[in-house]
Parts: C-alpha cells; sequence; structure tokens
C-alpha cells in the first residue's frame, strides 16, 4: 500500500502542463521572440504578471501573455498548483520546485521585516547591497562580450 | 486502512489543509473515522503542509540582502569600474549556463577589498569574490570557473540548507503561513529575530564553517557544466584548485578554513573537466582578462 501511495505521488508532474496559468515570480523578465537570452524582447514581465503556458521547450517555456505570444525561461515561472512531492517530501527548507510563489510574497520574511531588522541593526549597510543590485550589465554589451571572447551562452536552446 | 488513506489521498491532491479537514468530516459522516481521529488528521495535515513550505524565492532574497549586508560590515567593498564590470561580465555569462539562470533578484557580483582568498554566494544570487582570490586567478577561463562555483551553490540554494530546520519550521508554523496582514508588535519583533537567525545561520557557514563536502562537490559540478554550456576551458577548473592547493601550503584562513579537502575536489573534478575541454582561448578573451588583471 506504502508503494501504491508513493507511486501516485509520483505520477503527479512537478512541471507545468499545456494550458495552465503560471506566473512569473522574479522581480522582473523578458518576453522573448526566441527561447534564447539574446533574443528579441516582446515584452518586459514583472512579478506576478500571469501567462498561459502552451509548451514547455527545455528549460524554456512557451506562453501567451495577453495577445503576445513568446518564450520565457522557466526559473523565472512558478506553477500555481502545489507540488505534493515538495510539500510532503522535502526535508529542509531549501527545496524550491512548484510552490506558487507569487502566493508566497507577503508572507514571512517581507521588506517589511528587513526595514524592522535593519532598524534594529543599523550596523547593516542596506544601502551598499542596494548599489551592487543596481549594478546592471547591458544585455547588447553582454552578448558581444560573449561573442568577441569566442563564448556562447546564447546558443540557449540547452 | 484503505478507506482512511483514500480519505487522505484525494485532499493531498487538492493540496490543502481545508481540503482535508471536509475530507476528515466526511470520513467521520461515512463512519471511517472517529471524532478523535478527525481533530488528530485535522491538525497534522495543517502541521504538515505549514512546516514543509520551503523558503520562498522572495524570502531567499530578503535573506540574501542580509548576508551581504553581513558581510560587508566584515569586509569592504572594493569600487574599481572596470574590474566590476568584467566580474560582471564573466559572472552573468556563467550564471545563463546555469540551471537557474534567474532568481527574483538575479545575479549580481562584487568584490571585496581583501587580500584574504574568497569568495561567497549569498542566497538569491549576489556573488562576492575577494580580490585575493582574483590575484590567484591567471585566465578569464579561471575567473569563470571561481565564478561558476558560486552560481552553483546558488542554484542548488546550498546558502538556505544552512538555516536551522528547527528556526524555518518556527517561522512557518507561527506566523507565515496565515494570509497577508499587519503583524502585531510581537509577531514583528519575533519574525525580525528568526530573520536575524536565519542570516547568521547562512553567514556562518558562508564564512566560519564552510558548506559540506557534498555541496562543494555538488557545485563543482554544477560550475564545470556551466564552463561547457558557456564554452569556457573546463580544464582550467582544475587548474585553479591546483594552484588554490598550492597557496594553500602558504596561506591560512579564508578559504582554507572553510574549503579544506581541495585534494578531495581536485581528484573529482579531473575527469568531468577533461570532458569539458575547450580550445585556447581566443586573442580577445587574453586581452581583456590582463586588461582588467592589472587592476585588481
Amino acid at each position: 500500500m506504502k508503494r501504491t501511495m508513493l507511486l501516485i505521488l509520483f505520477l503527479v508532474p512537478a512541471l507545468v502542463f499545456a494550458g495552465e496559468t503560471v506566473k512569473v515570480k522574479v522581480q522582473k523578465t523578458s518576453l522573448f521572440e526566441q527561447p534564447n537570452f539574446f533574443s528579441r524582447t516582446v515584452a518586459t514581465l514583472q512579478f506576478g504578471d500571469q501567462l498561459e503556458m502552451e509548451e514547455a521547450v527545455k528549460d524554456w517555456a512557451k506562453v501567451k501573455f495577453g495577445p503576445q505570444k513568446g518564450y520565457v525561461h522557466q526559473s523565472a515561472l512558478t506553477s500555481t498548483r502545489v507540488d505534493m512531492k515538495t510539500m510532503l517530501f522535502s526535508s529542509s527548507s531549501s527545496t524550491g520546485a512548484s510552490q506558487d510563489e507569487v502566493a508566497l510574497a507577503g508572507k514571512g520574511f517581507t521588506p517589511e521585516v528587513e526595514k524592522n531588522y535593519g532598524k534594529t541593526h543599523p550596523e547593516m549597510n542596506y544601502a551598499l547591497v542596494d548599489e551592487i543590485e543596481h549594478y546592471s550589465v547591458d544585455p547588447n554589451s553582454l552578448r558581444s562580450f560573449i561573442q568577441r571572447g569566442g563564448l556562447k551562452v546564447s546558443e540557449a536552446q540547452r | 486502512m484503505k478507506k482512511i488513506l483514500l480519505v487522505l489521498l484525494v485532499p493531498m491532491f487538492v493540496g490543502c489543509a481545508t481540503a482535508t479537514q471536509v475530507a476528515t468530516t466526511v470520513g467521520v459522516s461515512a463512519g471511517y473515522l472517529t471524532e478523535g481521529q478527525k481533530q488528530a488528521l485535522d491538525k497534522t495535515a495543517v502541521k504538515v503542509e505549514k512546516a514543509a513550505r520551503p523558503v520562498s524565492e522572495t524570502e531567499e532574497y530578503y535573506i540574501g540582502r542580509g548576508v551581504a549586508a553581513t558581510i560587508l560590515t566584515k569586509y569592504s567593498l572594493y569600487r574599481n569600474q572596470m574590474v566590476t564590470a568584467y566580474v560582471n561580465y564573466v559572472g552573468n555569462t556563467v550564471a545563463m549556463g546555469s540551471p537557474r539562470p534567474y532568481t527574483y533578484g538575479g545575479y549580481h557580483f562584487a568584490v571585496l577589498d581583501t587580500d584574504e582568498i574568497n569568495a561567497f554566494a549569498c542566497p538569491g544570487g549576489t556573488i562576492f569574490v575577494t580580490r585575493g582570490m582574483l590575484k590567484v586567478v591567471r585566465t578569464e577561463d579561471e575567473l569563470a570557473a571561481v565564478l561558476s562555483h558560486e552560481v552553483g551553490h546558488v542554484a542548488q540554494k546550498h546558502g538556505l540548507q544552512a538555516i536551522s530546520t528547527a528556526r524555518w519550521t518556527e517561522v512557518v508554523t507561527t506566523l507565515a503561513t496565515e494570509t497577508a496582514k499587519a503583524y502585531t508588535a510581537a509577531e514583528m519583533a519575533s519574525l525580525v529575530d528568526l530573520f536575524q537567525g536565519s542570516v547568521d545561520d547562512v553567514f556562518k557557514t558562508l564564512v566560519v564553517n564552510g558548506y559540506g563536502r557534498e555541496q562543494e562537490l555538488e557545485a563543482d559540478g554544477l560550475a564545470i557544466g556551466c564552463m561547457k554550456t558557456c564554452g569556457y576551458d573546463g580544464r582550467q577548473f582544475v587548474s585553479v584548485l591546483d594552484r588554490l592547493e598550492q597557496t594553500s601550503k602558504q596561506a591560512s584562513g579564508g578559504i582554507f578554513s572553510t574549503h579544506p579537502d581541495l585534494a578531495e575536489r581536485i581528484q573529482a573534478a579531473k575527469g568531468p573537466c577533461a570532458a569539458a575541454a575547450r580550445p585556447p582561448a581566443p586573442e580577445e578573451r587574453v586581452v581583456r582578462f590582463k586588461k582588467t588583471a592589472v587592476s585588481w
């Protein structure tokens, strides 16, 4: 009986289904024309944006965003389904997988918690952390860096 | 037993404690469960759901910011535009070749102004490398090896594994599963304490104790994969580990106190690195490294 139960649970796929609504779980990402980091950006997506899954293309998801279609890397997406495997068998605090990340925002450790932590720990220089995070690499310069260096990450259909 | 299992399995697929409560109510009505069994199962279902919730990506981000802020109380930031840009170009390149190219706040690379040989991966994607470590690497490929290893720790969320299970369970069970609301002063004070404890757990692992053997080997494997995907010469992963091992004979502290098992890692990496060999770097890659390296 235990085996049957485990089998049933593991048959529940962790990946997203075609037609399923998925959400953007990162602050910002691109809806690309092709499954490629340096493809043309069709639209800029924000945390919580809802997309309709069409199909998985290796590490990428072909999605619809309103009237627009394109590709988003799957690491930027969260499923709205609950992944029972993660829920039941994760033994530590670290396991990620398909929880609804967007629904979890605003719970636990939030900007408000950080703000209160900063007040009680003035030695923490969050301005410096912000400075590091605000430094960004221009995608066109990065593409040029990769190409001129004889590298090839832009051929992204791994 | 089968009936009880069925009663439990249905709500499990729905995935919420409320559904469990519905099912146990049905179970009581149908005579499968006593009221006492129902209450026990309801409590267990709620507890399992709460305790099993992993750290969310936004929480990972805020923990990572706390860890970065803590590291910056110990080390100064090296503000050299050319060096910062170069480290970010190489770092973002290898991050794109990783299994987790996107995190909530993205990958950011910064240089610490110290001769100590070290590198740190904060949860969520802020990665520090020291000037001491930069002086160890001889090529862009070796720098890519160092940064890939740190990206590997981020991709596998190794930092978060340092948070004590008891602490995280307390976060989730006492406060975090409520719907979004304004916390009372006491709840907020408790959350701030738990946040500080979580940040300290990760900081101690990164800076004082180091990751476990399995985590280091896992990050190495991912790093070699990243290098191969990006077109860096995987053999240079071993060359930088070799140099670190040689350096460890004359130096102490920093990475040598948190990464004592370099010989084993070198041995484990040799095979995969040979398979990730690439032709010599083009002139452009060699020149830009040399041009930047004079500034670190």
